[in-house]
């Protein structure tokens, strides 16, 4: 067969863009792989419910918190607090350490004198209006699109504003970066699909975490059939966290 | 009567003009080179922050992830088995009780014949008394366990280890 150049160079013309998909196919690794399901950051009404009738205050969550997000030793992004109430109707909270180890018997109220008890993890309420954000001169703590509530310590000041703001206690000034730090519901892991590590750890389903835009999700099956409740609701915050059997000295 | 602007007031104006330009421009260029790009992409923070957040490495192990390789019974623990699955711990993360988890899984994937293990067993009644130790504010589910009690009911000396009697992952006897 003999080709002329003019062929040629018009055949080779032709293989360059064919040439070109097949290799940006590989390069994207299109065809051989399903395309990873792109996260998307609207669509979602995120819910946290913290069961306080099935904590049994070991901890586990506060460990598991520690690790997935490096938190420095003495600070908590989640903790869980114990509170007893005497025979003589006095409220004793306390929480050791956080609850990092779990907790011993109360030493200042015996057994005996004990009228209930009960333990209540905390964590950041992810505000619906959040009074940590319009406080930030740099705009360094924002509500995400898909409503979870962040910082940016590449941003922040830490001007500690936010912490004076938040009527919870759970912000933090990180001492390893001198930024504000606080719970983002495991931000990078909710986004892959996967629990926050604090309800993974959990053993006794005491935190439970969901996409209650979805109707037939777990959680919101739970938040419509259980009495549930916010903390500090008179602020008018409007928390996403949810708790189950909270008690009047609850703050 | 009108007035007639001459020339020479013109140019004042001009000046004006110009130096507000000028000013203009230098608070556009420094106000560019000092907000990030994503700056306002979503709102009133970097939008490349959320990005950055979403990034953050995946720490704690889920339980699948273990069973993705533990499924079968590995030994005398059951872990993945039948057993497990219905056992009351099946709902307990293993690293509750096994830490170093993310080493192991990443070093166990690029060498599955590796016989040396970075993840730790705690074999202490410590760890099991976290959750099962007897306390006022302690629900009754598991079951709030007294040790002494518990061993003397069992005809047991002192100091048995509590897995010497439970399997930790199917403790139920
Ligand atoms: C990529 C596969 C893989 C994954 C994922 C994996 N393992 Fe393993 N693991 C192994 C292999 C292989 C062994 C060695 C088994 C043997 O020699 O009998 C092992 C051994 C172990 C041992 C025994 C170590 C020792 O000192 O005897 C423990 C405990 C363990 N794995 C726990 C876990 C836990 C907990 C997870 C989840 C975080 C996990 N593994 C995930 C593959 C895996
Ligand atoms: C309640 C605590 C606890 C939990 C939860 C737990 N383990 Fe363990 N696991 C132990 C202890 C304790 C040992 C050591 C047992 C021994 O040495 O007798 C152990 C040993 C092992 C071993 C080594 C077995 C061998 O033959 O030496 C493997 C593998 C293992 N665990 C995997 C897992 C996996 C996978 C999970 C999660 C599905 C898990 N464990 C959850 C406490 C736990
Ligand atoms: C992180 C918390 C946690 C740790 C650590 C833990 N357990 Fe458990 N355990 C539980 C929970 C929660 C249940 C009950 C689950 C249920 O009934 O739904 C349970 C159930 C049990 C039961 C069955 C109780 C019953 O009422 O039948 C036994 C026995 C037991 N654990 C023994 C142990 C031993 C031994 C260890 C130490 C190796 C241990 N557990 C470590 C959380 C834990
Ligand atoms: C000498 C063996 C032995 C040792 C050691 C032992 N247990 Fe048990 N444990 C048993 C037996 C047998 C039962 C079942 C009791 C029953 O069904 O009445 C039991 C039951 C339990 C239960 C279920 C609740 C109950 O009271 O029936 C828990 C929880 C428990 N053990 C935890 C532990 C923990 C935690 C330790 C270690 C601190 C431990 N056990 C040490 C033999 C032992």
């Amino acid at each position: 067969m003999k080709v002329s150049r003019r062929d040629l160079l018009k055949r080779a013309c032709l293989l360059v863009p064919a040439g070109a998909v097949v290799l940006s196919r590989r390069l994207l690794g299109a065809g051989d792989k399903a395309p990873k399901k792109k996260y998307s950051l609207k669509g979602h009404k995120y819910t946290f419910i913290v069961d306080t009738r099935k904590c049994i205050g070991c901890g586990a969550c506060v460990r598991a918190c520690k690790l997935e997000n490096e938190v420095p030793k003495g600070f908590f992004r989640t903790w869980v607090e114990r509170y007893t109430i005497g025979k003589d109707s006095k409220v004793t909270v306390d929480s050791p350490d956080g609850a990092l180890h779990g907790f011993q018997e109360l030493e200042s109220v015996p057994l005996t004198e004990v009228a209930k008890a009960f333990f209540v993890p905390k964590l950041c309420n992810h505000c619906s209006d959040p009074p940590c954000v319009p406080v930030c001169p740099v705009g360094a703590t924002y509500q995400s699109p898909d409503g979870v509530v962040l910082t940016d310590p590449n941003y922040c000041i830490g001007c500690a504003y936010c912490i004076q703001a938040c009527p919870y206690g759970v912000r933090f000034k990180n001492p390893d970066t001198r930024t504000a730090d606080k719970c983002t519901w495991c931000y990078h892991r909710i986004t892959r699909g996967l629990l926050p590590a604090c309800v993974e750890a959990c053993p006794t389903g005491a935190r439970q975490f969901g996409d209650v835009a979805d109707p037939d999700s777990p959680t919101a099956k739970v938040l419509h059939s259980e009495r549930v409740d916010v903390l500090r609701k008179e602020l008018g915050t409007d928390p996403k966290v949810c708790y189950i059997g909270l008690d009047t000295e609850v703050r | 009567m009108t007035e007639r602007i001459e020339f020479k007031d013109i140019r004042h104006i001009i000046h004006v003009a110009v130096i507000l330009l000028v000013v203009i421009a230098g608070f556009i260029i420094a106000r560019s080179a000092s907000v990030p790009k994503s700056f306002g992409q979503y709102g009133h923070y970097r939008g490349r922050s959320i990005e950055e957040r979403m990034n953050l490495p995946v720490v704690f192990q889920s339980i699948q992830t273990c069973l993705d390789c533990h499924e079968e019974e590995s030994g005398e623990v059951w872990v993945g088995s039948e057993y497990w699955q219905e056992g009351v711990h099946s709902v307990n993360a293993c690293e509750n009780c096994h830490s170093k988890c993310k080493e192991h899984v990443e070093r166990m994937k690029a060498n599955p014949d590796l016989k040396e293990f970075v993840i730790t067993k705690d074999t202490s009644d410590k760890l099991c008394l976290t959750c099962h130790g007897i306390l006022a504010a302690r629900p009754k589910v598991p079951e709030p366990y007294d040790h002494k009690k518990h061993l003397e009911e069992h005809n047991m000396k002192d100091g048995q280890r509590c897995i010497e009697c439970h399997v930790p992952h199917y403790p139920a006897i």
